[in-house]
């Protein structure tokens, strides 16, 4: 599973949505049921976009990948098409990092926010 | 923490199966209507930025011939307000189970209308344990209570088959 978190806007109001999909080319589905902890904000509240980014980049966007629920993985966080120095490993029901801050991601394994509905047309 | 959501059939259920199957209607006519009770574990706040929005079938019995044209199929019967995705957030006076909601309350899912980007925010009309503070919440130890049903445009050949989408309902949490 690979989750995207974007963020609109940076500093105290600092707000975010979450997608999450079980294969990188999709689909992504939004699924706010996945939230950032409050140290993992308060770091991403600390960047400065300018400094960060620099000039002409679109998205905020953090990316993490070859998450699985199954194998401990260590996975790469990325911004835009740079790759950061945090390295994340999954544990259990979390991403925990072994990078700055230690922040984490906490997860819902499931898709419990789902329902799904079939019907025939006979 | 991670705050839970639990869908179930009835008030303080346990949990919908992974697909709920609506039966078999025929063209022009409206499916099985389906109770959808949802509650959350969150002890402290609300659950917020509560809405859904229809999105191709990502389920596990699929039994249809392909998820994106069923998708796009549905939301175009909606687009077209001859049939598609029926959500109805309004609970009525002395609802007892087995009844349907009020059709005025209908909510149609169409492309602009309970998409990804245009979600529906889940009405506080909706909540039918706790007391409702506003659009979009789930209180503390509340439950809110929708129903869903499909119509199928009397266009649509007779025999088409199998059709499935998946309902995705999005929220914030902290906890």
């Amino acid at each position: 599973m690979d989750i995207i978190v974007r963020w609109d806007k940076m500093g105290p109001e600092f707000s975010y949505h979450v997608w999450h999909a079980k294969n990188p080319k999709g689909p992504w589905i939004r699924d706010n049921s996945i939230r950032l902890t409050d140290d993992v904000i308060d770091l991403l509240r600390g960047l400065n976009p300018a400094n960060y980014y620099g000039p002409g980049v679109e998205y905020n966007e953090y990316r993490i990948s070859d998450l699985d629920k199954q194998t401990r993985y260590s996975v790469k966080v990325t911004s835009d098409d740079r790759y950061d120095a945090w390295w994340y490993s999954y544990d259990g029901p979390r991403i925990v990092s072994g990078g700055l801050n230690e922040p984490h991601v906490q997860i819902d394994p499931d898709d419990g926010n789902l329902i799904s509905f079939q019907f025939t047309i006979g | 923490m991670t705050v839970n959501i639990t869908f179930s059939n009835v008030s303080g259920g346990d949990s919908l199966a992974d697909t709920v199957d609506l039966g078999t209607t025929t063209p022009g006519n409206p499916t099985d209507i389906q109770d959808v009770f949802i509650r959350h574990d969150a002890i402290v706040n609300p659950i917020t930025d509560c809405a859904l929005y229809l999105y191709r079938y990502v389920g596990s019995s699929y039994l249809g011939d392909n998820e994106d044209d069923n998708f796009s199929e549905i939301m175009a019967w909606g687009d077209a307000a001859t049939g598609g995705c029926v959500v109805n957030q309004v609970i009525p006076p002395g609802w007892v189970y087995g009844d349907q909601f009020a059709i005025v309350n209908d909510q149609i899912f169409k492309n602009g209308y309970g998409d990804i980007n245009t979600q529906l925010i889940l009405d506080e009309d909706s909540i039918c344990i706790g007391t409702p503070v506003g659009d979009g919440i789930v209180p503390v130890s509340g439950e809110a209570h929708i129903q869903f049903r499909f119509k199928v445009p009397a266009s649509v050949p007779a025999g088409a088959g199998a059709r499935g989408v998946t309902t995705v309902f999005s929220y914030s949490a902290t906890s």
